[in-house]
């Protein structure tokens, strides 16, 4: 004769749902580390758009030295972890200030024919003011080309994003940046005394 | 035609609309200089253009410590320079283009305060536009020597004692001429 065996335990599925998040999580960080690790390697779309639109109206060959960008999270990661960190006042206040930069390094593949500048600025033009950005300053001399593009939506000192171009002939530099320039501008005008310096006699 | 008629209101602000910004244009102290091409190879081209939302984050910087040094820079909408070097090729074309910028600056009512022809051949002018009398709509720069065609134009309300003390306070000689030709005037 059997015994009586007990009935076998039948676990709600909601007791085994952590197990499949946990498995989740162990499957998506790969991926989101892989994410994560390109991102560094990945311009924002107005700095791709800026050196994209430089390098259709060259009509020259480029190559990318590098590129790389590292954005908000990896500086609120530094600053976080600076503040653990004996710092000067002026080094801690340079950390606070940058919240991403992004740099983007060609050369020029072949000098056969050098690129029109004035056609690379208007194209640059375009292409940042399509996206909201003013160019601020232009400067073209000899061979080189210097831009400067201000996004539109700057207009407290907390929030800053700009976009550079220095072009030298043979190698062109792409570079975006946004800061908050308070920490450092409370740094330099209280620590050096600068307030009372800057005095406009009116 | 009978919609409109029926939305007289409409029509109004419409209008008003119109003619409000007519009298910006006629008053606007902004000049516009055209566009410029940088010269051939070698050449010399500086643009720079502050706008609105620059000059009002130097203001926020000047606030608390420099209420009426920030109370100026907020009066100043735009800041435009343009320098543009002279080459054999494009010499000609920019004397005509400086010529066209002046008597346009003329028709519209602008005032000449100063007029410098140099020795060697520089010319600086200087205008200026009011507004109700008591502000600056705006003041124009045209200077051309042998080497660069250098366009300012600063749009805003300025008050004209303001100009003086700016010019005294970066040691800008045209921007304190212009102030004490005003006071003058005055």
């Amino acid at each position: 004769m059997n015994s009586p065996s007990t009935p076998p335990v039948i676990r709600s599925s909601s007791e085994y749902r952590w197990l499949w998040v946990l498995l989740a999580v162990f499957l998506l960080m790969p991926v989101a580390l892989a994410i994560g690790i390109a991102s560094y390697f990945r311009l924002s779309s107005d700095t791709r758009a800026l050196r994209s639109g430089l390098i259709k109206a060259s009509g020259a060959e480029w190559r990318q030295q590098f590129a790389f960008n590292v954005g908000g999270l990896t500086c609120g990661a530094v600053r976080s972890g600076l503040s653990f960190v004996n710092l000067n006042q002026e080094a801690r206040a340079a950390a606070q200030t940058v919240r991403g930069v992004e740099v983007s390094l060609l050369r020029l593949s072949s000098r056969e024919r050098p690129p029109d500048r004035a056609t690379m600025l208007g194209a640059a033009d375009s292409a940042m003011n399509r996206r909201g950005w003013d160019r601020v300053v232009a400067v073209l001399d000899g061979d080189d080309m210097v831009a400067v593009y201000v996004s539109s939506k700057t207009t407290s000192c907390s929030r800053i994003e700009c976009c550079v171009v220095v072009f030298d002939g043979e190698q062109m530099i792409v570079a975006s940046a946004r800061a908050n320039l308070q920490p450092l501008l409370d740094c330099v005008l209280h620590e050096h005394g600068l307030r009372e310096k800057i005095r406009l006699p009116i | 035609m009978k919609h409109v008629a029926c939305h007289p209101l409409l029509f109004a602000v419409v209008a008003a609309g119109l003619s409000l910004n007519a009298y910006a244009g006629a008053n606007s102290g902004e000049v516009d200089f055209g566009k410029f091409t940088a010269p051939g190879k070698g050449g010399e081209f500086v643009e720079v253009q502050i706008k609105s939302n620059l000059l009002s984050l130097a203001a926020q910087l000047l606030d608390k410590e420099q209420p009426e040094a920030a109370k100026l820079v907020r009066s100043v909408r735009l800041i435009r320079v343009n320098v543009v070097g002279l080459t054999d090729e494009n010499r000609a074309e920019m004397k005509k283009r400086l010529q066209h910028i002046r008597n346009e600056l003329d028709e519209k009512d602008w005032e000449r305060n100063v007029n410098v022809q140099g020795k060697d051949g520089e010319d600086v002018a200087v205008y200026t536009k009011t507004r109700g009398g008591e502000a600056l709509a705006g003041v124009a720069v045209t200077v051309m020597d042998s080497e660069n065609l250098v366009l300012v134009n600063v749009v805003g309300d300025i008050k004209p004692d303001q100009v003086a003390s700016l010019g005294e306070s970066l040691n800008i000689k045209p921007l304190k001429k212009i102030g004490e030709t005003i006071k003058k005037n005055d």
